[in-house]
This record gives C-alpha cells, sequence and structure tokens, in this order.
C-alpha cells in the first residue's frame, strides 16, 4: 500500500528495505509484543481523512460559526491590538517548532528570549526574579498559594473575593491535594473589606492573595494590605494585570512577595481563553522556591555569554516525589509573544496604552452614568467598571448581540449579582462604538 | 560573519518605539485626580524602546540561533519531535478562532464548542475511554486532574487511600503529580527485561494503593507484555490504573489504554499529535475516564444537547476546576486539524511508521553502543553509552559531538535505570534517508571515540557558543539583565 | 582544581581494601528526565582514559574522568559519614524540565 499521508514519507521500497534489514516478514511482527486479547479488531471509529482542500473548507466554516463583535467584555482576558510584528516572530519556526532547550548550544535563540522575558516581567512587577512562565494567571496563582504554604509552614491562605473567580475555583481544587485551606476574605462594595481581613488573618496565616486591579477592575490598596501581612508575618501575593502596570505602582514597590499574572494583554490573543501565558514573580529569599524553570546567564569555555536553564544547588535526593511542584513546562511561545510586543510598546508605549484604556473606560463610566445607570465602583479602577442594570443581565446579552456588541461578564454567575455587568473598555473600542454600545444598552433595559 | 549577540536592552535608545497606538479620542484624565499618589508609578518599568525593523533583526538574530524540527532531525526521545503541519498552523490563527473570548454566550461560540465535543468524542475512541477533559494544559497538569480524580473516586467510596505505585523508569513527573495531589509514592523496580517487576509490584498492592501510574510502551520503549495481569492485580485490589500517554505514538489503532484495562488516560496532544512545542509549551494534556470516574470530571464541560453545544458547570461530584476556561483552545483546534487530517488509517499508519523507524535504527547502531534490552522496540528505544565510558568519553560527549552534525540529540540520561542513556524517538515522519544519514554520523562518533576522543571531548566545534559553564550559572545565578552589571 | 578530604573520609578511603587494577575515583552522573540533575559519588573502578589523577598527600590518589571536572567545583570538600557515606557539598539539580 502506498502511503496518501503527506507527513508520512515510506515508500513501499523503504518498508521492504527496513523490513527486510530487521529480519521479519511484515510490520505486524512488530507489535507481536502486544497480547491478542488487547489487540484492536477494526479501525478506530472516528471520521475518515479529509485532503487539505476540504480540511481547510470545513475548518474555516466551523470558525465562521463564531461571532465575533466589538466586545465590552473583559473579566480576565481582554480584546488588546496585537501589533502585527508579534505574530510574525513567533512564526519563525525555529522558536516554534523546538522544545525545551535541553542544549543550550542550538537554543541560544529561545534561551536569551526568555531571559530577556525574565527581565521584562521583572521591570514591570518591582520584583527581582520571574521564571520562564506558567501555563495561566490562574494556575499561576494556585502555585503561588502552594509556594507560601511550603515556605511558612503555615495551613491556610486567605483569598480576597474580588480575586478571580476561576483563580479562586482552581486555588480550592490545588489546595484539597496537599490539604491546606483556602480563606475567603469578604468584600467591602468594589474591593476587600481591609478591616475583616485584619480580623481575619492570624499566626497560621501563609498569605494573602488580592488581585491589582480586583476582578471589578478596583484597584487594591496594597500597601494597606501588605500593612495587615506585615503585622502576622504572612507573605503577600498579588495577581496583577501587566498593562495596568504601566500605570500602576509595581507591586514590588508596594511590599508584594510573590506577584502573578497572565501576560495575555500583552500580545496574546485571546483564543476562547487559550493558550495564554501566567508569569511568576518572587523576592530574591524565594528565588530557589519557584516553581517552573528559569533561565540564568553565564559564559561559555572561551568567556562568551550565554544562557542556560539554570541548575540549582539542592541537597540529597533526586527530586521526583520530593518535589514541591509538579510543573515541567511552561508556555515558552507565548512568553515569547509577550516579550515582543512589550518591546514593541516599549516603555513609553506600555504607559500610553495604559492610560488610553483607563480614559476609555472612563469615559464610558461617565457616560452611562450620565444616562441614569448606576456603577458599583467606589474606588478608582482601570480599564473595567460594574454597571448596575434595571433588569438581569442574562434576558440583555442576546438583545445586545442584536445591536451589534457582546456585552460585559454576568455577575449573577459568581456573584449572586444577577444585575451587575462588569463591563471592560480596552484601547480598542473607539469613542463611536462606546456611545453606540451604551445607547443600545439604554433602549434595552428601558 | 560576528555572530550578533545583542541583548535586547542593549540595543535600546530612548525615544525609539516600535508600535503604534489608536489615536485618544476621548477626553484626558488626571491620573492624580483619579489614584492616590502612592498608587501611581513613579517609575517606568525599564522596557526595552526600538524600532519595528530592529525588533524583527533582534528576534530574527535569535531565531537562527535555535534548532527546531524544521531545521533538522530531532530524535528527542520520550518528547516525539515528530513535524508539526503547517495547515495546523493557519486553522488555529483563523480569526474565528483566535479572536473570540472565553465568556462570550455560548450562542455565538456554536463552532468552538463543537470543535471542542467532537475532539472529546475522538480522543475517547482512540484512547478507549467514555468521555474525555480537554482542560489540563500539560501533561503534568494532566496527571494532577487524574490524580485528584483517583483520590476523589476513593473518597466517594468511603476510602482513603495513600499510595501510588510507580515503576522507577518513569517519567519524574508522575511521582511528583502523586505529591501535589497528596498521595505517597511508592517506586516499583523494573526487572533485566526491563519491564514492571509483576511479583515485585503484588507485594506493594494493598488496600492502600490507590493507584498504579504506567507508561506503556514504557520508556525504554518496551511493551509492557504483562499489562493484563498488571491490570489485574490492581484492579482486584480495589486500585486504579493510570496511563501515561506521553508514548501513546507507538499504539494508535493497534491497541487502546482502555483495551490493556486503564481507567484513566492523558494525552499530551503537543508529543503524539503534532502541535508544536513552541520551544517548551504551550501544549495540551486532555484525560479520558471510564464511565465509574466520568462524575469526578473537572467542569466545566462542552456537552450536546438537542444539536447544541453548550458548558456543564454543574456537577457534584467533581474535583472542580484544573484550569482557567476550557483548556488550551488554540492547541486544542490544531490537534483536531491533525486528526481530521489523518483518519483512522492514517493514525494507524503512524504508529506502524514510528515503531519500524526505531526497530530500524536500533539495529543499525547496536553493533557500536550497548543496547540494553532484548524485545521488540515501540516508537522508541534505548541504549547506553557504557561502553564509550571505559573511555574516557561520557553520552554528554556524544550528544554535543551531534549538535556539529545538526542533529539535536536524543534525550539523555533517562530513564535513570540505564548506565549514560541515549533515548532515541525518531517519529514516523523522517525519511528512510534521514535515518541513514544519522545512523552513520552516530557511527563515526563512536569511531572517533575510540580513535580520536579529543574531537567528542571538546565538541561542539561549529555552533554560535561553546559548552557553558552550569555550575557558575547555579552557584551564582543571573537570571535577568541589569544595566549595572554588564558595565562593570 | 582543589580537593580536599576531611579526615574521616581519608580514613574511610585509606581502610578499603579495593579490587585488583580498581582505583578511587570521583564520578559524576547525570540524571535526565525531568530536568537535569548532577550527582557526585565515590567509587572503585578501573582507570578510565584520559583520566586526571589528583594527589591527596603521599598515600592517596584520586581519578576523575574529564566530565567530572568540568561539573566539580574548584573547591571541593569531600567528607565521609556512617549514614551517609562521602558527601560532596551541594548537588546541582536543574528546575523540572520535561
Amino acid at each position: 500500500m502506498t502511503s496518501t499521508f503527506r507527513y508520512l514519507p515510506d515508500t513501499d521500497q523503504d518498508r521492504k528495505e527496513m523490513l527486510s534489514f530487521l529480519n521479519v516478514s511484515s510490520i505486524d511482527e512488530l507489535f507481536s509484543d502486544m497480547p491478542a486479547s488487547i489487540r484492536l479488531d477494526g479501525e478506530l471509529a472516528i471520521p475518515d481523512a479529509l485532503p487539505e482542500p476540504a480540511l481547510w473548507k470545513k475548518m474555516k466554516n466551523m470558525a465562521s460559526k463564531n461571532v465575533e463583535l466589538p466586545l465590552f467584555l473583559g473579566a480576565g482576558t481582554y480584546d488588546h491590538y496585537i501589533p502585527s510584528v508579534v505574530g510574525h516572530m513567533i512564526s519563525r519556526s525555529e522558536f516554534y517548532t523546538a522544545y525545551t532547550p535541553y542544549q543550550p548550544e542550538i537554543s541560544q535563540g529561545e534561551l536569551q528570549a526568555i531571559f530577556e522575558f525574565q527581565t521584562m516581567v521583572c521591570e514591570l512587577t518591582g520584583m527581582d526574579v520571574a521564571n520562564s512562565s506558567m501555563y495561566d494567571g490562574f494556575t499561576a496563582l494556585a502555585e503561588a498559594a502552594s509556594l507560601a504554604v511550603g515556605h511558612t509552614k503555615r495551613g491556610k491562605v486567605v483569598v480576597s473575593r474580588a480575586v478571580h473567580p476561576e483563580s479562586r475555583a482552581i486555588l480550592q481544587t490545588v489546595a484539597a491535594g496537599p490539604g491546606y485551606v483556602a480563606e475567603e476574605a469578604a468584600l467591602s462594595k468594589d474591593i476587600t473589606d481591609l478591616d475583616a481581613l485584619g480580623k481575619q488573618v492570624d499566626g497560621d496565616t501563609a498569605a494573602v492573595i488580592v488581585q491589582y486591579p480586583n476582578f471589578f477592575g478596583s484597584i487594591e490598596d496594597l500597601q494597606e494590605v501588605k500593612r495587615i501581612t506585615k503585622a502576622h508575618g504572612a507573605l503577600l501575593i498579588v495577581s496583577a494585570n501587566p498593562l495596568a502596570l504601566g500605570l500602576l505602582e509595581a507591586p514590588g514597590r508596594l511590599g508584594a512577595d510573590i506577584v502573578v499574572g497572565d501576560m495575555q494583554p500583552l500580545g496574546i490573543p485571546m483564543a476562547f481563553g487559550g493558550p495564554h501565558c501566567g508569569y511568576f514573580a518572587v523576592t530574591k529569599p524565594l528565588m530557589r522556591k519557584v516553581p517552573g524553570r528559569i533561565v540564568g546567564q553565564t559564559t561559555d569555555e572561551n568567556g562568551n555569554r550565554g544562557f542556560v536553564l539554570t541548575l540549582q544547588a539542592r541537597e540529597q535526593h533526586i527530586r521526583r516525589e520530593k518535589a514541591m511542584s509538579n510543573i515541567c513546562s511552561n508556555q515558552a511561545l507565548n512568553a515569547l509573544a509577550s516579550a515582543v510586543c512589550m518591546a514593541a510598546l516599549g516603555k513609553t508605549g506600555l504607559r500610553e496604552m495604559a492610560v488610553l484604556n483607563l480614559e476609555k473606560a472612563d469615559y464610558a463610566c461617565k457616560l452611562l452614568q450620565q444616562k441614569g445607570f448606576s456603577v458599583l465602583n467606589q474606588s478608582p479602577f482601570f480599564n473595567e467598571f460594574v454597571v448596575k442594570l434595571p433588569k438581569p443581565v442574562a434576558g440583555v446579552q442576546d438583545a445586545l448581540i442584536e445591536a451589534g456588541f457582546i456585552g460585559g461578564f454576568d455577575l449573577g454567575l459568581d456573584y449572586g449579582d444577577p444585575n451587575g455587568m462588569l463591563v471592560a473598555v480596552t484601547e480598542q473600542r473607539t469613542k463611536e462604538e462606546i456611545e453606540a454600545f451604551i445607547h443600545a444598552l439604554e433602549g434595552i433595559v428601558q | 560573519m560576528t555572530t550578533y549577540t545583542d541583548l535586547i536592552f542593549e540595543i535600546s535608545r530612548p525615544g525609539r518605539i516600535g508600535c503604534s497606538l489608536p489615536e485618544r479620542d476621548v477626553d484626558a484624565v488626571n491620573l492624580s485626580e483619579k489614584l492616590p499618589a502612592h498608587l501611581i508609578r513613579r517609575e517606568a518599568p525599564e522596557l526595552p524602546e526600538v524600532s519595528e525593523l530592529q525588533l524583527v533583526r533582534h528576534y530574527t538574530s535569535l531565531s537562527n540561533k535555535n534548532h527546531g524540527v524544521d531545521n533538522g532531525f530531532y530524535p528527542l526521545g520520550s518528547c516525539t519531535m515528530k513535524y508539526n503541519p503547517k495547515i495546523n498552523e493557519d486553522v488555529a490563527k483563523l480569526d474565528g478562532f483566535g479572536r473570540i473570548h472565553p465568556y462570550q454566550p455560548e450562542a455565538t461560540v456554536q463552532g468552538a464548542l463543537e470543535l471542542l465535543y467532537e475532539l472529546q468524542e475522538d480522543l475517547a475512541v482512540i484512547t478507549g475511554m467514555d468521555a474525555v477533559t480537554l482542560q489540563p494544559s500539560a501533561g503534568a497538569q494532566g496527571e494532577w486532574a487524574g490524580l485528584m480524580m483517583v483520590k476523589a473516586y476513593h473518597k466517594q467510596r468511603g476510602e482513603k487511600r495513600t499510595k501510588v505505585l510507580v515503576p522507577d523508569s518513569a517519567h519524574g513527573t508522575n511521582p511528583a503529580s502523586a505529591t501535589v495531589a497528596g498521595f505517597r509514592t511508592v517506586t516499583i523496580p523494573s526487572n533485566k527485561h526491563g519491564l514492571v517487576d509483576v511479583e515485585e509490584l503484588k507485594k506493594h498492592v494493598d488496600d492502600d494503593t490507590a493507584a498504579l501510574m504506567l507508561t506503556n510502551p514504557n520508556t525504554l520503549g518496551l511493551f509492557e507484555k504483562d499489562i493484563v495481569e498488571i491490570a489485574r492485580v490492581i484492579h482486584e485490589a480495589g486500585g486504579l490504573l493510570y496511563y501515561d500517554g506521553a508514548n501513546a505514538n507507538a499504539i494508535l489503532g493497534k491497541t487502546t489504554p482502555g483495551e490493556m484495562g486503564f481507567d484513566i488516560v492523558h494525552l499530551n496532544l503537543h508529543k503524539t499529535f503534532t502541535t508544536p512545542h513552541g520551544g517548551g509549551g504551550p501544549g495540551a494534556g486532555p484525560v479520558g475516564v471510564k464511565e465509574k470516574l466520568i462524575p469526578f470530571l473537572p467542569v466545566p464541560r462542552v456537552e450536546k444537547r438537542n444539536g447544541r453545544f453548550l458548558l456543564n458547570r454543574e456537577e457534584p461530584l467533581s474535583i472542580g476546576r484544573v484550569k482557567g476556561y476550557y483548556g488550551n483552545f488554540g492547541i486544542l483546534v490544531r490537534a483536531y486539524t491533525y486528526i481530521r487530517t489523518m483518519g483512522p488509517d492514517g493514525l494507524r499508519q503512524v504508529s506502524e511508521s514510528a515503531v519500524l523507524h526505531a526497530n530500524y535504527l536500533r539495529k543499525k547502531l547496536e553493533p557500536y553502543f550497548i543496547s540494553p534490552y532484548e524485545q521488540v522496540s515501540k516508537h522508541e528505544f534505548v541504549l547506553s553509552g557504557s561502553k564509550q565510558k571505559k573511555l574516557g568519553v561520557r553520552t554528554l560527549d556524544i550528544a554535543k559531538r551531534l549538535l556539529d552534525f545538526g542533529y539535536h540529540p536524543p534525550t539523555i540520561y533517562f530513564p535513570l535505570n540505564v548506565e549514560e542513556c541515549l533515548m532515541i524517538e525518531p517519529t514516523e515522519t523522517e525519511s528512510k534517508e534521514t535515518l541513514d544519514a544519522f545512523a552513520d554520523v552516530m557511527i563515526r562518533i563512536a569511531r572517533e571515540v575510540e580513535e580520536d576522543p579529543e574531537t567528542v571531548l571538546n565538541a561542539p566545534h561549529t555552533t554560535v557558543i561553546g559548552r557553558l559553564d552550569e555550575v557558575k550559572a547555579a552557584r551564582k545565578p543571573v537570571v535577568r539583565y541589569e544595566r549595572e552589571t554588564v558595565q562593570s | 582544581m582543589n580537593i580536599v578530604l576531611t579526615d574521616a573520609a581519608r580514613r574511610q578511603l585509606l581502610a578499603f581494601s579495593p579490587a585488583e587494577g580498581h582505583v578511587p575515583r570521583i564520578d559524576a552522573e547525570m540524571s535526565g528526565g525531568c530536568g537535569v540533575s548532577v550527582r557526585f559519588s565515590l567509587v572503585w573502578e578501573e582507570p578510565r582514559r584520559g583520566d586526571t589523577v589528583v594527589p591527596l598527600g603521599d598515600d592517596l590518589f584520586l581519578y576523575l574522568d574529564r566530565f567530572t571536572e568540568r561539573y566539580l567545583e574548584e573547591h571541593t570538600l569531600i567528607d565521609y559519614r556512617e549514614t551517609d557515606g562521602f558527601i560532596f557539598g551541594d548537588r546541582l539539580d536543574s528546575s523540572c524540565t520535561t
């Protein structure tokens, strides 16, 4: 049988030669070690192969069943412009068809790019050390909690209810493994209730986790949270939107011990939720406890600068079951995408883009208030805020789609506030779109 | 030609920019009126300031210092570095897949949900499982999610089992995942044939055994022939069988983990199903389970009711969420595209060719390196460099010498039970000519070890940089760029 | 390269009676898979081609191959304890990388 598959190069002749070299008569003989009782009789019951042109049509058709409209939806994943240069750079197949840089001599490109990424994350967050990336911001947060528990040898973490619901959900799943407690801290309207938090944190608290800006877009006062953690020797873990850090004070400057988050706002497509790219940064004392990989600088035998995955001095046993984390990969390609995006924006571009986001959201908020809508946020917010609709959000979404928009996140889902809509306004939304959206919303709720 | 060695920070000059932002069309906001002073950034982060062309030259230069599958043979054992089809990339980049938001109303993402649903169904068939979650973002996360389900399953039955059995040839992530899931690990030694020692296994199986984690074919590339007996032993003791799908490239269409008796499976879509490794990620690690474990699968689940696709977030026994949203969707799109490209016939041929290639290459190299096991190989095989070690040349040196010929070396020093191990996985997508040329180079290096060891010991000779001082990197870690350090 | 033995380590090395032709060697062993780690051990083995021989006083010679030399630190202190055998300060592990 001749191969009809373009990814399989063996010809009949090749097969014949290889089999004859092996002194076997058929490929089946090479599977003689699989007991007959477990061998499949027929072919797998999956659809037949498609030629590339037909497949392309099918996939385009499938993609076209998904609706793209101007988004006023964020809640952790944001519609930002991705400079064309980003896609071109990560499409260099020397990057995307490589694996983990085990052999540094032929992986200097990847290693240097990640070293630069780590530096950019340190700069953004004001931290000393960043790793080479994590699965996503949500899982990075759970890893940070586990690190804090391991480091302090304490039994609970306190996580603000204004932290993303999916982060909190994953944290609960993760905590069930080693069996530590993840306790939620109450809200005072749109931010963490600091008075209640002060009473909740105690000598068994490994860490307090807050989000910056929080899930409702509001900016938590990290300095005040730090006062509380410091008093009890707990770590401060901050989950931060990296774009917001263009204008907000770096968490590292406000006392954060671990800063995590997702680089998605900087150069990574929304892609229905993934792959995105978590980041993880710590202060120097925690460096040796960071999960995942870190790239370090060194020299070769001739003194030339080069980069390697850092070895870490550890004791006694090979880690295996002694590991504190099982994370073995990163999101290298997306870390690269965000590094290219950050370099394209640069020092001033990042700030300008952050300010633009804040201004557009501010404009939308003020306009909504003018039209008589009430807004939950009492604290300053970044590019997202909660508008209270006179009727449930669930009933409004379809009408908004009819009007040509995708509305905000329904707070009925995780916060029991069916009339609360979390509206995101990025630099992608023009003034006209904002006005048309609010006009449509007015019409729908009347 | 001089090699480009600058860091992006070193080519930065104040005032340059590499992108353009939209114009401000709304009122400016006075930040100091809006935010308290201590929350406004005082010093801007030192991001590089470069023009777009500088940016392109920089990353193009870096890419030129990187070896991927598109550059050359990459027989990295256990990693399945097969060809990454181009149409997969194009499909994943379609706006209808790339530019949709995870919280859009279900009615506006029917195409995406349909793809996820069909991929779940396909992977269930391929693994012989009854249901699949696509949420885990990597093999290790799949392992952990699977073990959390094991835990929930036993708990539901009123049992608290604490022990997970792992063979000594297993990937290091297996015991690590077991620990993170709150189990203790017991290591089962392999016998002299490189297989799980069933008698030894029986000694450790008891009513505290939660699960056995097994890779089949194992990391030595050998099929665990006693799998049916192994499954019986575990199940009779009330334990579950976990299949590490790292080596699934050997079994497509030939058998399934379900047929073998496994209860839980993870697959690495970046290995078997051609999604690119991306320099270390992103990947995807879907998990399939047998019927009795379905209630414990993570939420949300993609379901089909009355011809519509939807997300089910409510399952009382679920272990909960393991990853944001619905998994690494962009990777799942690529794997789906691949499965539709190959169909059942194609996938079976994949495994047949992968196995043929491994055995062919193994036989070519056996006269020159120690081949520690008799049994026929599956998709990969191991060699030992113990003969070369006696001549003062180690497996790492051989690996470095391979770089001079444009090959990525095999996986080295793994599995741990083979001295000076070389683990070679040629994959089905390489041509016979490539296998022959690689064998010739390996044989040449084996001769060099005997006749001209200095050439091997001082390798690589042709790479952009020589062997790097890893000890220095570990003792005095420099993990970020700092202006001062470079000037001094 | 500066290798220093504690008294306990020296005593233990001198007390051992090796097989014919075997010499004491510091050997670096690498473990791969999920990351790469390097571990040192003291073994008695036949000399390998190209070994470096390090004299430690008049009565003791330690052998090491080129590979081991690359990974051994500039200054290495070797100790011996009943419970743990020979100890070489810290071992080196990479971050987890499969």
